[in-house]
């Protein structure tokens, strides 16, 4: 049973130089420390990866929206009305990991 | 110049008597040298501490763009550096509060850096990930159940679709991951990342990393084309990233203490 229409006889490669889109996840995941981080003296906590990596996306396709669009991306973008509202109001608030 | 106060940040770990060509600009726009450090030598950058030090780092912790700009030019300095180069990425944050602190922490790691450097040495990390493409087939959702029993067999047909396709998709991530495994050295399997934080239409069935012989690069690729012509018509992608310096499989922390 065939479900695609695309049989790639090869494998699709990547450059690891550029981090948009695919790799930026690559990327953070690998650079990134989790968790609390202590730095001299003070407890550094960063931002969890899978959200930078969403706001990031969100981020960049926002720009392009808004510019393509002139009007509040927050109330088109496809994406963002898909996630679920607690994702959402995380996104809205500007960024604790609530998680 | 140096009056004010700064903090040291560092990329990685180089051997001691490396020649390395150095990119001319690191994170923040800022020269990145190299420091002799004993029998290890480290890649790093000077800036000010009011625009890198731990208080800046505090307040940027949960900025998203801070956070990601900086994170692919520390990214970009190990890249350039590995291409030529055997290296020991350091991970985020990575600052010190001069030299004098870096070449300590530094040559107080010096055996577990050369275990590291035993590992890498001569290899590279290659990501293979390998994506479902969505089931192409519509539901017929207009056609409504005659019967109760319809419906009950409608629902029964659809679990064993998925629990088909996801025991097919197991099988390939199995049989990508072991055929590749083979030309490896080392691999590690990561977790899958959700639609959400990838924003494809595809599903990820694996996410892995290969410790990959430089000289074996290519029979590596092979594998990678071999399994991507096998399963492609079965509706998977076969997505080769690299290559990295082998942050997967490394470890290393330069007297960061980790709490959590």
């Amino acid at each position: 049973m065939t479900e695609s229409s695309v049989s790639p006889r090869q494998a699709t490669y990547l450059s690891a130089r550029d981090a948009p889109g695919n790799s930026l996840a690559d990327v953070l995941e690998r650079v990134l420390d989790k968790g609390i981080v202590i730095v001299g003296d003070i407890q550094v906590r960063l931002l969890d990866i899978e959200l930078l990596t969403i706001k990031i996306r969100l981020m960049v396709a926002s720009v392009e929206r808004a510019q393509q669009m002139g009007i509040n991306w927050w109330e088109t973008d496809p994406f963002v009305t898909s996630l679920d509202d607690g994702k959402k109001k995380e996104l809205e608030a500007g960024g604790d990991d609530a998680r | 110049m140096l009056d004010d106060p700064y903090v040291v940040h560092a990329y990685g770990v180089v051997a001691g008597d490396s020649m390395v060509e150095l990119p001319v600009a690191g994170v923040l726009g800022a020269a990145v040298v190299c420091i002799p450090c004993g029998t290890h030598s480290v890649i790093a950058s000077t800036l000010p501490e009011s625009r890198f030090g731990p208080r800046c780092w505090e307040e940027h912790g949960q900025d998203a763009e801070w956070l990601a700009s900086v994170a692919r030019q520390h990214h970009e300095v190990l890249q350039r550096v590995g291409e030529s180069e055997d290296v020991i990425p350091l991970r985020l944050p990575s600052v010190f509060p001069d030299e004098h602190a870096l070449g300590s922490a530094t040559r107080s790691m010096r055996d577990q850096l050369t275990t590291a450097f035993e590992v890498v040495q001569g290899h590279l990390e290659w990501t293979v990930k390998v994506w479902r493409t969505p089931d192409a087939r519509v539901p017929d959702q207009a056609l409504r159940p005659a019967t109760g029993a319809d419906y009950l067999r409608r629902k029964t047909m659809e679990a064993t679709a998925r629990d088909r396709r996801s025991e097919q998709s197991r099988e390939a991530a199995l049989a990508v991951h072991e055929n590749l495994a083979m030309v490896a050295t080392h691999s590690v399997v990561n977790p899958l990342h959700g639609r959400d934080v990838t924003g494809r239409a595809e599903s990820m069935v694996l996410n892995a990393a290969y410790l990959v012989g430089r000289s074996v690069r290519d029979d590596f690729f092979l594998v990678a084309d071999e399994q991507a012509g096998c399963w492609g018509p079965e509706g998977f992608l076969v997505e080769v990233t690299g290559p990295w310096p082998a942050y997967s499989f490394t470890t290393i922390r330069l007297e960061q203490v980790r709490v959590s």
